[in-house]
C-alpha cells in the first residue's frame, strides 16, 4: 500500500498543473460550501441564540394550557421544592422563575400592547446578559417599580430613562392590573419582536401587578447545552405529572422559527449540491482525461503485473489526494473570511432590515465558527470521490494491456 | 537436452474490428528452448508483435494453443495471467515504458514489489542488476533524467528482476542510436550467455538479426524460414 500511496502522490505531483487545476475546482467548491454555509448557520444561530437567551430559554414547564392559552389564570406556584425537582434533572443548569403576561402600556400620549414580564434580576441577567445588551441607563433593581424596555418600544412611545410607564392589564382571576414604571434602561434585544413589545420588571413587582402572590407563568430552564434538551425534557416528562403541566422544548415554543430555518437551511442546501454537482463533472471530466492520456502507462503496468485492483488504489487515490488538497486550501481560505464575519457582523441596511424583520431575525449577517461545518465538507469530497471512483473502477478493469499499448 | 519453455500449435490470430476480417497469424507452430537467443523477423504486419503478445500472455490467440513453461496459458483467467506474466515473463518495449515518476532503482524493484519480495532482497538484486547493465551511477536517477539507451538498459534490468523463464522484447532497440544498441545487445548477449537467459525479439533491425541465434521469419502470419545461425556459447564456469 505504501508504494501505491508513493505512486499516487508522485504522479500528482508529475502534472501539477493539472493537479492544481483540478483542485483549484474543488478548493472554490469547498470555500463557497464553508462561508455560505457558516453564514446562513450563523444568522440563524444568532437569530435562535438571541430569542432563546432572552426569552423562550431552552425548556419551559408551564400549568397545563397555559402556552395556547397565554391566560394569566393558568399559573402555578413558585415552589422551592418544584424548583430543586427541575434543577435535578440530568442536563439541567438554571432554572428562571417569570411571570408574564400582555398589558397595555402607556407614556405621553402614546398607547401600546407590551409584554410585561417579572424577572428575578438577577438570575435572569445570568442568563441574559440583559445589563449587556443595555444601550442606555442601568439594569433592574429587586423589589422595585422599575423597568428595562426594547428600543424601538422606547421610540414608538417616546420614552426616556428616568420616564414613567403606566400598564394596565386583566390581573390574576379578574383582578385589575395597574402599575407604573420608572424606565432605567434602555436594551437592543437583538430580536426585532422584542425590542417592539418586551418590558422587563422585577418579578416581585409584577406579581404584584397581576396579583398573583408568589404565583408564576413558566418555570425557564437552561440546560448545559443545547444537545442536552432531549434528555432533560424526557426526564420532566417522566417525573412530573403531565396532567398538571406541560413541559416544551424551544422547538416546540418557536415552531415557526424552526420551520423556517430548515427551509432555509434545505434550499441552500439543494444550491450547495448542485455546485457540488457541477464540480464533481468538472472531476470526473479531468478523470477521463487522465485515464485516456495514461492509458499506455496503465497498459504497460498490467502487462508487467500490476493487477487492476492496485491501478485502481493507485488512480483512486490521486482522485481523492486532489479532493483533500481542494478541501483542505478551501477551508484555509474559508477560515479567515468566516472568522471576520464572525467578528464583525454585516448589519443590513433599511430595505433588507425590513424583510429580516418580517420573519422576526436580528438584520444581522453573522457566521458562526463551526468545525462540523468543515468536516460536512471532508465528508461530500469524500462521497464525490467515491462516485467519480467509479468509472475508473470499470474503465481499469476492462483495460487490456495489448490495446491500451497499441494507443 | 534442452527444456522448451515456449511451444506454440497450430496459432491463429484475426481481429475482427473492421468488416474484414484481418488475419495476424494463420497457423503458427514454434518451440522455443531454454536460453535460446532468438530474433523473430518479417515486415510490418507480418504478425510479430501478435506473436509476442500471445507468447506473453497479453493477448488471447483465436485458435490453437500455446504452452509456456509447460502451462496452457489460454485457460488462465485474466487475473491468473497477470500472476503468470509477474512470475515467468520479463517483458522489454519499444518506448522503454519505465514508470516515469520512480527512479531507475525502484522501477527495477518494483516488479519484485508486486511479487511480495523482501525490501532487503529486492534493493539487493535491483542494484546487482542495475551494475549488470552498466548503471550503478545512476540508480536514482528517474527516467526523464537518463538517455534513451540508459531507459532501455533499465528496462532490461526489470524485466530480469523477477527471475522470468524468458524476456520477450518487442523492437527493443528501435528508439536507440548505434552505440546504445550495441551496448544493450553486449548486455543482452552476456545474460544469455552468463545465466542461460531466453531472449526472444521481434525486430527488423539488422543490428539485432546479426547477433540473434536463431532466426525466425514471419510472412503474412504464417514462419516462412526458421534457422539456427550461432550456436549457444554458454560461458564455461
Amino acid at each position: 500500500m505504501i508504494t501505491v500511496i508513493k505512486l499516487a502522490l508522485r504522479n500528482l505531483w508529475r502534472n501539477k498543473r493539472r493537479t492544481l487545476i483540478t483542485a483549484a475546482s474543488v478548493m472554490f467548491a469547498a470555500f463557497f460550501a464553508i462561508a455560505m454555509s457558516s453564514i446562513q448557520k450563523g444568522t440563524w444561530f444568532n437569530t435562535l441564540e438571541g430569542m432563546l437567551h432572552n426569552y423562550t430559554g431552552y425548556i419551559q414547564v408551564h400549568q397545563k394550557g397555559y402556552w395556547e392559552n397565554q391566560s394569566i389564570d393558568l399559573l402555578m406556584d413558585n415552589s422551592p421544592a418544584f424548583k430543586d425537582t427541575l434543577l435535578n434533572a440530568p442536563g439541567a443548569n438554571k432554572v428562571l422563575t417569570r411571570l408574564e403576561n400582555f398589558a397595555l402600556a402607556s407614556a405621553n400620549n402614546k398607547t401600546k400592547g407590551v409584554l410585561i414580564a417579572g424577572i428575578d434580576p438577577a438570575q435572569a441577567n445570568s442568563f441574559s446578559n440583559i445589563e449587556d445588551q443595555l444601550i442606555e441607563g442601568r439594569y433592574l433593581t429587586p423589589d422595585k417599580s422599575e423597568a428595562v424596555i426594547g428600543k424601538d418600544l422606547s421610540k414608538t412611545m417616546q420614552l426616556n430613562v428616568g420616564d414613567t410607564l403606566v400598564a394596565i392589564s386583566q390581573g390574576y382571576r379578574g383582578n385589575n392590573a395597574v402599575g407604573q414604571y420608572r424606565i432605567t434602561g434602555i436594551a437592543d434585544f437583538g430580536t426585532p419582536e422584542f425590542n417592539k413589545q418586551m418590558v422587563y420588571i422585577p418579578l416581585a413587582e409584577a406579581q404584584y401587578f397581576y396579583a398573583a402572590e408568589n404565583l408564576l407563568s413558566s418555570f425557564v430552564i437552561t440546560t448545559s447545552s443545547i444537545d442536552h434538551i432531549d434528555e432533560t425534557v424526557q426526564y420532566y416528562k417522566n417525573h412530573l405529572d403531565t396532567n398538571q403541566y406541560e413541559i416544551m422544548s424551544y422547538e416546540e415554543l418557536i415552531p415557526s422559527i424552526i420551520e423556517a430555518q430548515s427551509i432555509d437551511e434545505a434550499s441552500s442546501k439543494i444550491i450547495l449540491y448542485i455546485l457540488y454537482l457541477l464540480i464533481g463533472f468538472g472531476i470526473l471530466g479531468t478523470v477521463m482525461m487522465m485515464l485516456k492520456e495514461r492509458q499506455y502507462e496503465f497498459g504497460v503496468l498490467k502487462a508487467i503485473g500490476m493487477k487492476s485492483r492496485m491501478l485502481f488504489q493507485m488512480v483512486a487515490l490521486e482522485i481523492l489526494g486532489i479532493g483533500i488538497i481542494g478541501v483542505v486550501a478551501g477551508s484555509i481560505i474559508a477560515l479567515p473570511i468566516v472568522t471576520y464575519f464572525n467578528k464583525n457582523p454585516i448589519a443590513l441596511g433599511d430595505k433588507y432590515a425590513e424583510t429580516y424583520e418580517q420573519f422576526n431575525m436580528e438584520p444581522l449577517i453573522k457566521a458562526i465558527i463551526d468545525p462540523r461545518i468543515f468536516y460536512e465538507q471532508v465528508v461530500v469530497v469524500f462521497v464525490m470521490v467515491l462516485f467519480i471512483s467509479i468509472y475508473p473502477l470499470f474503465s481499469l478493469k476492462k483495460l487490456k494491456p495489448v490495446a491500451a499499448m497499441r494507443v | 537436452m534442452k527444456n522448451t519453455i515456449i511451444k506454440t500449435k497450430n496459432l491463429h490470430k484475426t481481429y475482427q474490428e473492421t468488416k474484414v476480417p484481418v488475419h495476424a497469424l494463420r497457423g503458427v507452430d514454434l518451440e522455443i528452448k531454454k536460453g535460446e537467443f532468438t530474433a523473430i523477423v518479417g515486415p510490418s504486419g507480418s504478425g510479430k508483435s501478435t506473436l509476442l503478445n500471445i507468447i506473453g500472455g497479453l493477448d488471447n490467440p483465436s485458435e490453437g494453443s500455446i504452452e509456456v513453461s509447460g502451462i496452457d496459458i489460454t485457460s488462465l483467467s485474466a487475473s491468473q495471467l497477470i500472476d503468470f506474466r509477474k512470475k515467468n515473463i520479463g517483458f522489454v518495449f519499444q518506448s522503454y515504458n519505465l514508470i516515469p515518476v520512480l527512479t531507475a532503482l525502484e522501477n527495477v524493484e518494483f516488479i519484485m514489489l508486486l511479487q511480495k519480495r523482501d525490501k532487503e532482497q529486492r534493493r539487493k538484486r535491483a542494484v546487482d542488476l542495475l551494475k549488470a547493465v552498466g548503471l550503478g551511477d545512476k540508480i536514482h536517477n528517474r527516467p526523464n533524467e537518463l538517455s534513451g539507451g540508459q531507459q532501455q538498459r533499465v528496462a532490461v534490468a526489470r524485466a530480469l528482476a523477477s527471475k522470468p523463464s524468458f524476456v520477450l522484447a518487442d523492437e527493443p532497440t528501435a528508439n536507440l542510436d548505434s552505440t546504445s544498441t550495441a551496448n544493450l545487445l553486449d548486455i543482452m548477449e552476456n545474460l544469455n550467455r552468463e545465466e542461460n537467459m531466453t531472449f526472444v525479439f521481434s525486430t527488423h533491425d539488422q543490428r539485432v538479426i546479426d547477433r540473434a541465434h536463431r532466426i525466425i521469419n514471419l510472412e503474412d502470419g504464417l514462419i516462412s524460414e526458421d534457422k539456427i545461425v550461432k550456436k549457444n556459447q554458454p560461458l564455461s564456469r
